[in-house]
């Protein structure tokens, strides 16, 4: 289990978490939503160890690793597709794959070339000249050689085409059969709710509701409550 | 009333002991007066690149070119035309301020690695000029033979008029520090984004800064060739300006008392252990590697909170004068102060 | 004339890439301004200065002096810098303090007095090539420098070693999230930037012999190639060294009254019309 107990974090003067505590069981997929500016990025860097809180405690399986170094934690099992489609820019699509290979993974490079066979075309090619979707992709497939326990996913839709949104809906599945646990921070309400079997919802750097996903997607007035948008895309008013 | 009062005494005790440690060398033996002089005038042109590199955050690594420059100036008015001295310093100070526009329109494009290496580079362009341009600058041997403005001849004279520079140079920066334009300054340093998007001029800013600087620098440049009698390409080679740059690291860049404090250890350090042991190079290093170590911000912040303590009278001075990072309510902008931290610290 | 002319300017511009590329990789990587880089130059030329007076055998005066700096660098690194990463106030006073202790150590155990190491026998005569006297050892420049090249770039950029370093200097938080120990990394980094700049220390002597003051004089030369050629790639690294080593030999020849100054002209004008370098530096001109 992933818990995170009192987490407080602090961008220099700014008091971004308060006491943030969340929890998420192993093997199952939490959805991190809320508005913008929320703070669920930032959870997420913390985990990740991108950032250390300044109080609180962050336990994976019992193991305190709230001021570990972030490449103990990717050691440990955990792997982050950070938002904006965060790719190795200079080097080549195999070379960002390359570097990041896990050798006990269960998906090889191969693996990852057969689910996204457009990154086989351009194996050789400068991560920085693939378009948005394929750099989404590569993002995707570099976490998948990472052979993870804890997958942390940072609004992966973001600005992609319905078809890559589809590929990235798979991926997750796929994912959640392995028993893979996973964090899902997403603004596209109804993917995020089909995919995640927990919700928590942030607002201003705390968790102001945590429940089961299929409750969530039921009550729209939750929805409307706390995001301001319901499954339908309408938006409700603020 | 009373709060009044209370603030003159403050400002009397102030002026009373600047004026004592000003002082205070007189009574020592010429070699001292002189080591003295030549720390006011390395501490001048600490603080003129503290406003650059502490205040604004660039670090030059040619602030000797102003320096140079302006050294030059009176220097060749002098020898070569036998001006008056209020014409050498008038001229010198305009010709390092026209460096300064000259040279800020250029560098203020780059930051970072760059800005210290192009400031790098045009100081060592001017020192090649020097020390080659035999007829202008008298070549590797420089330009002797310069004189000191008239009642101030004799080494003690000259000191007073000296410690008099420095005692104008300090109020100027002290002003500047506190002023809304040193907090613009530091707002840059922190966000220069935020600056823009509150409306301020940034490039306008900065480019004042380095005129400032410039100016400020070429001052300590006309009191260093009063001093020495002789100017040569030494005052524009890097060792002068790396020399500068890390008086300022050393004492604490971004407060007033830091570059005087990193003037005064280095000149002493250099002169006096020079004369123990010929191994002051490896004293110098040694001590910049502890300051590191011991006092990463600079030696004035760790200090002067014990010495504050120590003289508790004294505190209130103390912890008003030039505090970089958190200047006191008095000169504040308060409006300023929200706009730049909205966060409330 | 005119190949002597050329073979002086490639010959030292291998030297000058040898001398560089440590520093472009580690400032690429470490974002740290390393000012006690020339100072390896300075103690490999005087270590392998002694090993040549000691044992007359040239090989192993380039590998003595490696060894010694790259000793000097780990021992920088692991005990000093690894803790001040990111804080360039902090850098520049141990960088420099350090710079004044080796430079002063030297001085106290070689003396202020100009030294040129013997090259190696055999190698100290010159070739009569195409009605030009080339001097061999400056041939043997050529070669180490184009070796060097040729596996610096053979590491970069085909091994696994390579793209993670390549990985880091583009993103390097990015990089520790897919394992990279990028920590670990920079200290071979600096390591065998200071090992290589330490051999050029030697390789140099011959040359450009050993003096104080020569720390001085090739750390600025180093860091004007980085800037111009653009830091934290090999090949920034190599155009740098060849813009810098034919601007200085050609310079001096046809302006030798500002042939100090000459290069650091060539510097601003870079800078200025193309800020990044020749090969683009990423992130460098933010502070």
């Amino acid at each position: 289990m992933l818990e995170l107990e009192g987490i407080d974090v602090f961008y220099g003067p700014s008091h971004v978490l308060h006491a943030l505590t969340a929890h998420v069981e192993e093997g199952e997929v939490l959805a991190l939503l809320g508005r913008s500016g929320a703070g669920k990025t930032t959870t997420l860097k913390t985990v990740m160890g991108w950032l250390r809180p300044r109080a609180g405690r962050i336990r994976w399986r019992g193991q305190d690793i709230s001021h570990w170094e972030s490449v103990r934690i990717a050691r440990l099992g955990f792997a982050m597709v950070a938002q904006g489609r965060r790719v190795f820019p200079s080097l080549s699509v195999a070379e960002n794959l390359g570097i990041a290979l896990n050798p006990t993974s269960p998906w090889s490079l191969e693996d990852v070339y057969q689910l996204f066979p457009r990154l086989e075309e351009r194996r050789y090619q400068a991560a920085n000249t693939l378009s948005g979707g394929e750099q989404q992709m590569l993002s995707l497939g570099r976490a998948l050689v990472r052979g993870p326990r804890v997958l942390l996913l940072d609004e992966p839709t973001e600005g992609m085409a319905p078809a890559i949104v589809q590929l990235t809906h798979q991926v997750v599945e796929m994912l959640r059969e392995a028993g893979i646990t996973v964090v899902l921070v997403e603004q596209n309400l109804a993917f995020a709710l089909s995919l995640a079997a927990r919700v928590a919802v942030m607002n201003k750097g705390q968790v102001v509701y945590e429940g089961r996903a299929q409750e969530f997607a039921a009550h729209r007035e939750l929805q409307v409550q706390y995001l301001g948008v319901s499954t339908t895309g309408l938006r409700v008013g603020s | 009333m009373r709060g009044q009062r209370a603030g003159l005494m403050a400002w009397g005790f102030r002026v009373m002991v600047v004026g004592m440690v000003l002082a205070a060398p007189l009574g020592l033996p010429p070699f001292y007066v002189n080591l003295s002089g030549q720390v006011l005038i390395y501490a001048i042109l600490a603080l003129s690149l503290d406003l650059l590199a502490g205040v604004l955050g660039l670090w030059s690594l040619g602030h000797a070119a102003a320096f140079g420059v302006a050294a030059y100036t009176a220097a060749f008015l002098a020898e070569r035309l036998g001006v008056s001295w209020g014409i050498q310093l008038i001229s010198g100070l305009g010709v390092a301020a026209a460096l300064g526009c000259v040279g800020g329109l250029v560098v203020m494009r780059v930051r970072g690695l760059y800005f210290m290496m192009l400031t790098l580079g045009i100081a060592q362009v001017l020192w090649a000029l020097a020390e080659n341009w035999t007829g202008l600058t008298g070549g590797a041997d420089g330009i002797p033979g310069i004189g000191r403005p008239s009642p101030f001849i004799t080494t003690n004279s000259f000191y007073v008029f000296l410690a008099a520079c420095f005692a104008l140079n300090l109020l100027v920066l002290w002003a500047i520090h506190r002023s809304n334009y040193g907090l613009i300054l530091r707002g840059i340093r922190d966000n220069a984004l935020r600056m823009e998007a509150l409306g301020v001029a940034t490039f306008r800013a900065r480019l004042g800064a380095y005129v400032l600087a410039s100016t400020i620098g070429g001052f300590a440049g006309v009191l260093f060739a009063w001093q020495q009698g002789l100017v040569s390409p030494g005052v524009l080679s890097v060792d002068t300006s790396a020399e500068t740059l890390l008086m300022v690291i050393l004492g604490g860049a971004g407060t007033l008392g830091g570059p005087i404090l990193g003037a005064v250890i280095v000149v002493l350090l250099e002169t006096l252990v020079s004369t123990i042991t010929a191994r002051w190079m490896t004293a110098l290093g040694v001590c910049y590697i502890l300051t590191v170590l011991g006092a990463p911000q600079g030696l004035y912040p760790v200090l002067m909170p014990k010495v504050a303590r120590v003289f508790a009278t004294w505190g209130r001075w103390f912890g008003g004068i030039g505090d970089g990072k958190r200047a006191r309510v008095e000169g504040d902008s308060p409006s300023l102060r929200r706009a730049t931290h909205p966060e409330g610290h | 004339m005119v190949l002597e002319q050329l073979v002086n300017a490639v010959s030292y511009s291998m030297l000058l890439f040898l001398l560089a590329v440590g520093l472009s990789v580690t400032l690429g990587l470490l974002r740290v301004v390393n000012l006690t880089h020339g100072s390896y130059y300075l103690l490999g030329g005087y270590v392998g200065l002694s090993v040549v007076r000691w044992t007359h055998n040239f090989l192993l005066a380039t590998g003595a002096g490696a060894a010694t700096t790259a000793a000097l660098a780990a021992l920088m690194f692991w005990g000093l810098l690894r803790r001040f990463l990111g804080q360039e106030s902090a850098q520049v006073l141990i960088t420099f303090g350090s710079l004044f202790i080796v430079a002063d150590g030297c001085l106290a155990i070689w003396g202020g007095q100009t030294y040129t190491i013997p090259p190696p026998p055999g190698l100290s005569s010159s070739l009569l090539l195409a009605g030009a006297h080339i001097p061999t050892y400056l041939l043997l420049l050529i070669a180490v420098g184009a070796t060097g090249a040729a596996a610096v770039y053979w590491v970069f950029e085909r091994t696994r070693v390579g793209a993670m370093v390549r990985a880091a200097v583009d993103d390097r938080e990015l990089a520790e999230a897919c394992g990279v120990d990028v920590r670990a990394l920079s200290f071979g980094v600096f390591t065998l930037g200071g090992a290589i700049a330490g051999l050029a220390g030697v390789l140099g002597g011959p040359v450009i012999g050993v003096y104080p003051g020569a720390d001085l004089a090739v750390l600025l030369l180093a860091l004007v190639i980085v800037v111009v050629g653009g830091a934290g790639s090999m090949l920034g690294a190599l155009l740098g060294s060849l813009v810098i080593g034919f601007v200085t030999t050609y310079g001096s020849l046809y302006f030798p009254e500002i042939a100090s100054g000459i290069v650091y002209l060539a510097m601003v004008l870079v800078i200025l019309f193309r800020p990044q370098g020749l090969v683009p530096a990423r992130g460098l001109d933010q502070t």
